[in-house]
């Protein structure tokens, strides 16, 4: 029993890490509606900027602080530069998977020109730890729990109770409309992309945290973790994806408890595949808009 | 360099067998190099004979000693197996960006579960001393061997890569790349199609890996991430997608220059490794550019033509294709759009484009569509009122929900064999919906409809185009990327061309069939007027143009039963004439035609019974002048 | 009427899709209070016609004009600022915003006070709306859909209405409910309101003026009340053809 109860825990701190940057891609899909792997990429540059920080020797959190910034600067570049374009050019959703994928690699190859092939690591930072019933968690985890929670409620506000969320909101929905309505949909496109390069910059550097040893795999890696949530609650939904990040960490993290941990990463692959191929509007979504998206 | 020559070899195998796939077919398979792995791992496991015996570290499934030969084939088969199965997860259709992850993500799932598992091929550590095919053979001289044998293994490789990319069934499996709801509607069998191809894909995969693995002697989860699939793709992309000579030089560069080619620039010592960085990073570059300035990469597709020759300065049937590449841009060609492709040819055009009235006398428009005798539903050429025409079609209590709505509610009609029924109604009446029906492109979800008297309800859409109902669409779906000529001969019903007996044996088998049919299609041309624009690519005719292609395209494939869908919206006075004329030749001719207009008056000058729909049913029949009186026609029109 | 100019106007039209004309040489007008009606039989040019006045289509030739101001071609941001309001056919809610967001959203231009002031004024004129702020419009039935929609386009209080077909599927009960309470009641409320519509019987009896438009031209200006009573007009619609034409084609 307590194996199931250290794997929730577990599953938990990673959840949020996954939730993080699972509702960061969700954003942008629903803003775009353009597959970016190129996410995934991002997340290793943020998580090597975050360890390139440490080195100078910030605060960690200071760290995430500032790489969340710099990523989201980098992300509104990325869209005017390379996916923008490709929008307007009505290229084909396959060639626009082509260019994120390829866009990707370079990212990923700059990276290991300038970090080498090998693992590096942020160190200990876990810190003590806290024992809440019988989950056991370190002060990191919980500091990157508080730290998911409080963006995720800061996220839910803006779209929820203010013009410029709602504003958000209906571009993605309808930006015909929105434009009918006198918004300005170009500045809230870049302000979206600023939000979730933001929380790719978060997600990237908090995950580097937590896998405590990492390498330039970790971005693509991780990426089918948020992809998987962000199908799961519905693609273009942040809500979702917040639930859908908890449900994959707990569950990745319960499934390899039980069996060979080096098959970890392949439950998340099998959730992601599964679900496109059998319910790609999602477990708990509001249907019609993520399955029309979905069929092209 | 020996070993130069050996990766050539082997990834121009692989780079034929991916642009088969996702170059001619469309086929979005970017777990290619996973069948690539499994030809390297079979034949390896098929000649390291027991674990013990290969020196006792490695741990792994199926350990024989297999004549090499046997190895070799063996491998490639099961590579095509395995081919067709992860094809499989390509029939749920997925928007083509999903899918291609799915299949990534197929990919890594690959390599982790293949290095976790190190009961199956040595889980990370992978296999080794995996015998050299020519092991016989003197060291010093086994290189250049090895060099000849690939070379041998590509030239046959090659040849019969033709059969599938070139003639016929080339045609055919870019009529599937380019619109797979036209190539249903002319009756091909997409699935099957794509089945066979990435069977065909796999055993070029299979082929590739364990020749690959014979020179290197080893194999492991490292040599085949997900990202080597994209080299692969970059290659087809850079060199030309769809083209297997492109292909080949996109080869050379890409996987054999940039990336083996940047181990013999100088190491940079400060920063180890960086070259193979660099390779992948001119690689993501390349691979972008190219999508952004020339989709169709550096020597484009390119299609046969079959009319004479051109005078100089004619648009070249070889167009650079402007803007819109193959299959990765799908914008259609606009003003707008980068450098605007030649569209007129250079024979002086008729001061209406589309359409030349005289000309030398066209033959029996009847012959021309082949259309087979009238079915033992009789009065095929009975005068306007006379016998009681017999249903060649009749639909029963048809039902289409969607959501709570009911497009289609219960509607009963028939159509009648030898003549032309109309279907008109208002927006939203339900008339699409019941064509979609008809023609097997919808699922009923309630009632029936009988063709000569056989339940056809179940029947796949494609299966209804065999049996002779074929449809048009609203929007013309013309094949963009081939020519107005192969538009038409694609759609031919029953090619031998296509069969299995046409892929072995070749031209020698089809090229008298060919040839009936580039008449047949030629005299189609001819009828329409648009002869002088048939080695034009589909995609740069006007509207008009596509939607009289959408129309001699339906009758190329000999129907029993036309569906038109609205074949007059949007066509001038002069070429709606034509299709009018059309339509009452082969009427007379005894086709059977279901016509779905808004062009009132084109309906009652050629229909004999004309069916109206309202809200998903049938409110009225008769003869068009009759129903323009009856109140419930001018109420379903006019209040809607 | 009064002299002044009026809201809405084109002069001698040309517009349509690529090169193809598909409206041809179209003259119409709106003036404030009044609802016009633009019917015709399929592939007339009714669509195409207010999307080349709202800069969705492609203007050839010819002039658009508010208020005697040419904005010919001009993007739809800026006539949502000139007071021109829009309610397309189809896809013209934000479906996964709630009533009251929608409407917040028609709003966004406004400072917050007006706004909220301006939801009351729309509230009045929609009650039904009241009692379902604060549900998620993709769960609502068309014709709630389809106020949620007009509302949203009337918190700028534009000068001119445009709407393209809002009865388009659905039923005879419903048409006559949005025409009559909707549509009809904006008119009254002073707007002008230009109407394309299908279902032309129901559109006539509650418009003003009428115009009906036959392969992209104005086959026929007049009072509502006048074109719903001649006899061209079932000819027009099933298939025959219109007197006025025949004469002008010979």
């Amino acid at each position: 029993m307590s194996v199931l109860i250290e794997a929730i825990g577990f599953g938990i701190a990673l959840g949020a890490v996954i939730a993080l940057g699972a509702v960061g891609f969700t954003v942008q899909f629903g803003i775009s509606n353009v597959l970016n792997i190129t996410y995934g990429a991002l997340l290793t540059v943020a998580a090597y900027l975050g360890y390139y920080l440490l080195q100078l020797g910030w605060n960690v959190w200071v760290a995430l602080a500032v790489t969340s910034v710099a990523m989201a600067v980098l992300s509104v570049i990325f869209n005017r530069l390379l996916l923008a374009p490709l929008s307007r050019r009505g290229t084909s959703f396959v060639g626009v998977v082509i260019v994120t994928v390829a866009a990707g690699i370079i990212l990923q190859y700059c990276v290991v020109a300038v970090a080498g092939p090998d693992t590096v690591s942020y160190g200990q930072l876990s810190g003590s730890t806290v024992k809440f019933a019988d989950l056991v968690f370190t002060t990191s985890q919980l500091i990157i729990l508080a730290i998911a929670v409080v963006l995720m409620v800061a996220l839910h506000m803006l779209l929820t109770r203010t013009q410029f969320g709602r504003a958000m909101r209906a571009t993605s929905a309808n930006p015909v409309v929105a434009r009918g309505c006198g918004i300005d949909t170009d500045r809230v496109i870049d302000v979206t992309w600023l939000i979730s390069g933001a929380l790719c910059g978060a997600a990237g550097v908090a995950l580097a945290i937590s896998t405590v040893t990492f390498d330039f795999t970790l971005g693509p890696t991780f990426l089918i973790y948020m992809i998987a949530a962000a199908v799961l609650g519905g693609i273009g939904q942040p809500h979702g994806a917040m639930l859908g990040g908890m449900v994959v960490g707990v569950v990745s993290q319960v499934a390899s408890a039980y069996s060979n941990p080096a098959y970890q990463d392949a439950y998340a692959f099998a959730v992601l595949i599964l679900m496109l191929l059998i319910r790609p509007r999602g477990l708990f979504s509001a249907g019609t808009a993520s399955a029309r998206r979905l069929a092209g | 360099m020996v070993v130069l020559l050996v990766y050539l070899g082997t990834d121009l195998l692989a780079a034929w067998g991916l642009n088969l796939e996702f170059g001619v077919t469309g086929v979005v398979n970017f777990a290619y190099i996973v069948l690539v792995a499994a030809g390297a791992y079979f034949y390896s496991v098929f000649t390291l004979g027991s674990p013990a015996a290969s020196g006792g570290f490695q741990e792994y499934i199926l350990g024989m000693k297999l004549p090499v030969v046997v190895a070799i084939v063996a491998s490639a088969l099961i590579c095509g197996v395995l081919g067709c199965l992860i094809g499989v997860t390509g029939l749920k259709r997925l928007r083509a960006d999903y899918q291609a992850m799915v299949m990534l993500v197929i990919s890594i799932l690959a390599t982790t579960i293949i290095g976790a598992d190190t009961g199956l091929f040595d889980g990370n550590a992978g296999l080794s001393l995996v015998p050299n095919p020519l092991a016989s053979i003197n060291l010093a001289t086994r290189g250049w061997y090895y060099v000849a044998m690939v070379a041998v293994v590509c030239v046959i490789g090659y040849l019969v890569l033709r059969r599938f990319t070139g003639g016929p069934i080339g045609r055919t499996l870019r009529a599937v790349r380019e619109d797979e709801d036209a190539a249903v509607a002319v009756g091909k069998n997409i699935i099957g199609l794509r089945l066979v191809v990435q069977a065909v894909g796999g055993v070029y995969a299979g082929l590739s890996g364990a020749l690959l693995v014979g020179v290197i002697g080893g194999w492991s989860p490292s040599s085949w991430e997900y990202v080597e699939t994209l080299a692969l793709l970059t290659a087809i992309i850079v060199g030309g997608l769809g083209n297997d000579g492109g292909v080949a030089i996109g080869t050379v560069i890409v996987p054999v220059l940039i990336l083996q080619g940047v181990q013999f620039l100088p190491q940079i010592h400060s920063v180890p490794g960086l070259t193979e960085d660099l390779g992948w990073i001119i690689l993501g570059l390349l691979t972008i550019a190219f999508v952004f300035l020339r989709p169709q990469g550096l020597i484009p597709e390119h299609r046969p033509r079959y009319g004479p020759r051109r005078r100089a300065g004619a648009s070249a049937v070889a167009v650079a294709g402007g803007p819109a590449g193959v299959t990765l841009a799908d914008a259609p060609v606009t003003v707008a759009g980068g450098p605007a492709p030649v569209v007129v040819s250079d024979r002086p055009a008729p001061a209406d484009p589309d359409g030349n009235g005289s000309g030398p006398p066209r033959r029996h428009l009847a012959e021309l569509v082949a259309l087979r005798p009238a079915e033992a539903a009789g009065t095929a050429n009975g005068p306007a009122g006379g016998a009681a025409a017999k249903p060649i079609i009749t639909v029963t209590g048809m039902v289409k929900r969607y959501g709570g709505v009911h497009a289609v509610d219960g509607a009963s009609f028939s159509i009648d064999a030898g003549r032309i029924t109309g279907l008109i109604g208002p927006n939203g009446a339900g008339k699409s919906t019941a064509l979609g029906l008809i023609s097997g492109f919808l699922r009923l979800d309630g009632g029936q409809i009988e063709f000569n008297g056989r339940d056809i309800s179940r029947l796949p859409a494609f299966r209804r185009a065999r049996l002779g109902i074929v449809r048009t669409f609203q929007l013309p779906r013309e094949f963009r990327a081939l020519t107005t000529i192969e538009n038409l001969l694609v759609a031919a019903p029953g090619q031998r061309a296509e069969s299995l007996a046409g892929l072995v044996a070749g031209a020698s088998l089809w090229r008298r069939d060919e040839a009936m049919l580039v008449e047949r299609a030629t005299g189609l041309l001819e009828t329409f007027g648009m002869l002088h624009v048939q080695d034009e690519r589909a995609g740069h005719l006007s509207g008009g143009q596509k939607r009289m292609l959408e129309v001699m395209r339906a009758l190329m494939v000999s129907p029993r039963v036309l569906v038109l869908d609205e074949p007059m919206a949007g066509l001038s006075p002069a070429l709606s004439e034509r299709v009018e004329a059309a339509c009452r030749e082969l009427a007379d001719g005894g086709l059977s035609i279901l016509l779905v207009e808004h062009e009132l008056r084109a309906v009652e000058r050629l229909c004999e019974r004309v069916v109206v729909m309202a809200q998903g049913k049938v409110i009225s029949e008769g003869r068009m002048a009759e129903l323009r009186t009856r109140k419930e026609v001018q109420d379903a029109y006019v209040i809607g | 009427m009064s002299s002044a100019e009026p809201s809405l106007a084109t002069r001698g039209l040309v517009a349509g899709y690529g090169d193809i004309p598909v409206v041809r040489g179209v003259d119409i007008e709106v003036r404030a209070g009044e609802l016009v009606a633009v019917v015709g039989p399929n592939g007339a040019g009714k669509s195409t016609l207010l999307k080349a006045i709202l800069g969705l289509a492609k203007v050839i030739e010819g002039q658009v004009l508010a208020d005697g101001a040419d904005i010919t071609r001009a993007p739809l941001q800026k006539l949502v600022r000139l007071g021109i309001g829009y309610v397309p056919q189809t896809d013209d809610v934000f479906d996964p915003l709630k009533v009251r967001e929608n409407l917040l959203m028609g709003g966004y231009l406004l400072d917050k006070q007006t706004r909220a002031a301006r939801m009351e004024e729309v509230l009045a004129i929609f009650p039904a709306l009241r009692s379902r702020l604060n549900r998620y419009v993709g769960t609502m039935s068309g014709g709630e859909r389809k106020m949620t929609a007009i509302g949203r386009a009337l918190m700028l209080t534009p000068k001119v209405l445009v709407l393209d077909e809002p009865t388009a599927g659905l039923s005879v009960a419903l048409t006559e409910m949005v025409l009559t309470e909707q549509v009809r009641a904006l008119a009254d409320h002073g707007h002008a309101v230009l109407l394309v519509e299908q279902k032309a019987q129901a559109a006539l009896r509650l418009a003003d003026r009428a115009y009906v438009l036959v392969q992209g031209s104005v086959a026929m200006a007049a009072p509502a009340a006048q074109v719903l009573a001649s006899p061209e007009m079932a000819e027009v619609f099933l298939g025959g053809q219109l007197k006025q034409q025949q004469a002008a084609d010979q």
